[in-house]
């Protein structure tokens, strides 16, 4: 107790490092519960497979649904012939078309085509369709 | 005037015919009363609806309504003694947990399907006993015992979150406790310097 | 690159002078106390709700049909959707006391008096916008106890002579609360009142800041300042800066109300929110014992006391206007407590009889 005012700055300059650190984790723990609030829930690891009645796809017909929250779709080109299509465009990410009359896929943004086994017939599209697995049970499709 | 058959009053109704009239909605217990040595004796005084429940002062009834002072009306304890050993347990454990569910909803936990889930195991559970068939509730109570343990588990759970919770909960107080006390520390240095300079 | 960044602004704004008059340079009167630090702790409780409101929007559904569960899900599903919903709720009753000390501690050391005037109406209608944010949020989570204290709060209004009946109509969109008043009082508890709150704590600030902050009338050597007939900056040669030596204590403070607001969140949030608020509302069922928050308590029961709801309706109003007005007819300059036995007689008066009319109708 010398210098009083010496004394008085390390002391402040002690608590002022005690507070940053108190309010550092403050900070923190406030937060984490927005950033848990705002993120979107983790359906990602979500692996369960979508089940279709298989009178909704019917011959040389598409079915549009969504599987993990995204887009996809389910086609008969043949008889008893199922296949399962991520329908989003590999170009710029539009959802495409099923066109009956050609029997391939369009994506409407710019004109990329897609034929039924989901590979690139004109267009922009760099990669053929993002292709899901199919297995049949009874009356039911399922994918994934 | 109130009991005139116009308005509907039913009067008493004969002693083989109370089932019917309490079975009206107690559908479920009804069945399995009548299909038990009680409803199979009806007709030569087996105990009905009222014998045990009582008549007009019917309230919640307990376990304690199976005593010998009561069954031994008509025949020994025995066997009742040994239903009443059977169920006691899983019905205290049915009663805490509907007692502890509404605790719950009452702090806002959502437990509307646990509810459900219990109200029906409670009600399969009081259609079990009204068997009177000793073999059959002895082997059936372990069962109920287990679907109530799996309700249990979910309110432990949720409890464990709550309990959590209120722990994170100190310690984020005690944190903002220290930094407010810490501040006052550090206005007391100005204070002083305060003080000194005037 | 942050260095010259602030220079960049410095040469266009001259960051450093607002800083030096708002901050190191704006000298606060030496014997300012700790009531003085309310305003900070009252801005950082509004911008938590803002926050939190922001939040709960997310996830909020503002119709009769889904809303309660939309709350349901917030509180039980989404990831710490309980805590943002309790803050939120529990921060307006915080909110609502910080106010009235605020309201108090300014009554008690006079600081409503000339030139002060404009600083305290704006002051009271935040206080009553407030008051108008509780009421309308109340009734969002559609639960039996939003609906009930609903109708009973809008209720009141039909006491009003003549336009009653059309004014209750007007509040509640109908004949009753239903689907019309969930949508009028959404947009006014996310949108008008926010805005208009936030408008005015900003005209609030600018007073507090242009005429200077008061002196607060205690010491030996306090004379109170001299109203002058024009424009006059009260100033206070050798005072404490602002920043960092009342900051700190403004941070202090906050910190204390915010360990309150968070130890009620987490240990005792019934306290504000009875097991009725959990159950949906039915319009067809009105639960037993229905009573507002109890900050409206002093309101219903006075409804109550009186023979008829138009003479309390009266009252209520008379006793807000006078408070509203208070500056213009409390025209002395005299601000030291001692002096002024008379207001501080009323003073104690009134907060006795707001807590004892409130104890009342809480036990009624």
């Amino acid at each position: 107790m010398t210098d009083p005012s010496i004394n008085l700055s390390e002391r402040r300059t002690f608590l002022g490092i005690l507070l940053g650190g108190v309010g550092l984790v403050i900070s923190a723990a406030a937060a984490w519960p927005v950033w848990r609030f705002l993120a979107p829930s983790s359906g990602e690891g979500n692996l369960a497979k979508v089940s279709i009645q298989r009178a909704e796809v019917p011959l040389e017909q598409a079915h549009f649904f969504s599987f993990h929250g995204k887009p996809a779709v389910v086609l008969q080109a043949a008889p008893g012939k199922f296949a399962a299509f991520s329908a989003v465009c590999t170009h710029l990410g539009c959802v495409i078309k099923w066109v009956p009359e050609e029997q391939e896929f369009l994506c409407p943004c710019h004109a990329g085509r897609f034929s039924v086994e989901g590979k690139v017939l004109g267009g922009p599209p760099p990669e053929p369709l993002e292709e899901l697995p199919v297995a049949l049970d009874g009356d039911q499709v399922l994918v994934g | 005037m109130a009991m005139s058959p116009e308005r509907g009053f039913i009067g008493v109704p004969a002693y083989e015919a109370v089932p019917d009239f309490c079975g009206r909605c107690h559908i479920g217990v009804k069945e399995d009363y009548l299909l038990s040595a009680h409803g199979q004796a009806i007709a030569e005084g087996g105990a009905n609806c009222v014998t045990c429940h009582g008549n007009h002062v019917v309230v919640k009834a307990g376990p304690e309504i199976i005593n010998p002072e009561d069954c031994s009306q008509c025949h020994g304890y025995g066997q009742a003694g040994e239903i009443k050993a059977a169920i006691v347990k899983t019905d205290e454990m049915l009663a805490s947990l509907a007692e502890n569910l509404g605790f719950m909803g009452k702090k806002g936990i959502a437990v509307k399907s646990m509810e459900s889930e219990t109200f029906a195991l409670r009600n399969d559970f009081r259609r079990l006993f009204h068997s009177v068939n000793v073999e059959k509730i002895s082997n059936e109570t372990a069962d109920f015992q287990q679907r109530g343990m799996a309700i249990q588990q979910k309110i432990d759970a949720v409890q464990t979150e709550l309990d959590q919770r209120k722990l994170i909960g100190g310690v984020v107080t005690g944190l903002l406790v220290l930094a407010s006390l810490i501040c006052f520390l550090i206005r007391k240095t100005y204070q002083q310097e305060e003080d000194g300079s005037s | 690159m942050l260095e010259r960044l602030y220079h960049f602004l410095e040469v266009r704004l001259g960051i450093r002078d607002i800083l030096e008059q708002n901050l190191t340079k704006y000298l606060l009167p030496n014997n300012v106390n700790i009531w003085y630090t309310l305003g900070a702790v009252l801005i950082t409780l509004f911008v938590t709700q803002f926050i939190t409101g922001i939040l709960l929007l997310v996830y909020y559904v503002p119709n009769p049909a889904e809303a309660f569960q939309s709350v349901e899900r917030i509180m039980n599903e989404v990831p710490y959707g309980w805590l943002i919903r309790y803050l939120h709720a529990v921060g307006s009753n915080v909110i609502v006391i910080a106010l009235l000390l605020h309201m108090l501690s300014v009554l008690f050391m006079g600081s409503y008096k000339k030139p002060r005037e404009l600083t305290w109406v704006s002051g009271f209608i935040l206080l009553n916008l407030s008051f108008a944010l509780c009421l309308t949020g109340y009734l969002l989570p559609w639960s039996q106890l939003s609906f009930w204290a609903t109708t009973v709060a809008t209720d009141a209004a039909g006491a009003v002579p003549v336009i009653g009946d059309a004014l209750v109509r007007f509040l509640r969109g109908g004949a009753m609360v239903g689907d019309a008043t969930l949508g009028r009082f959404f947009a006014l508890h996310v949108m008008v009142l926010p805005a208009m709150l936030a408008g005015l704590v900003g005209f609030h600030l600018f007073c507090v800041r242009r005429i200077g902050i008061s002196r607060p009338p205690f010491g030996e050597d306090y004379r109170p300042a001299e109203v002058k007939g024009y424009f006059h900056h009260e100033e206070h040669p050798g005072g404490i800066p602002f920043f960092p030596n009342y900051a700190i204590k403004d941070m202090a403070v906050i910190f204390f109300f915010l360990a309150g607001l968070v130890y009620l969140v987490f240990f005792a949030p019934g306290l504000f929110i009875p097991p009725s608020a959990f159950e949906p509302a039915d319009p067809f069922t009105t639960p037993e014992h229905i009573k507002p928050e109890w900050y409206f308590l002093w309101a219903y029961q006075t409804l109550k006391i009186f023979p008829s709801e138009f003479l309390g309706l009266a009252v209520q109003g008379l006793v807000m206007t006078g408070l509203a007005l208070l500056p213009f007819i409390d025209r002395g300059s005299e601000r030291r407590p001692g002096r002024r036995p008379l207001f501080i007689a009323c003073y104690i008066l009134g907060i006795l009889l707001f807590v004892g009319i409130s104890v009342w109708g809480h036990y009624s």
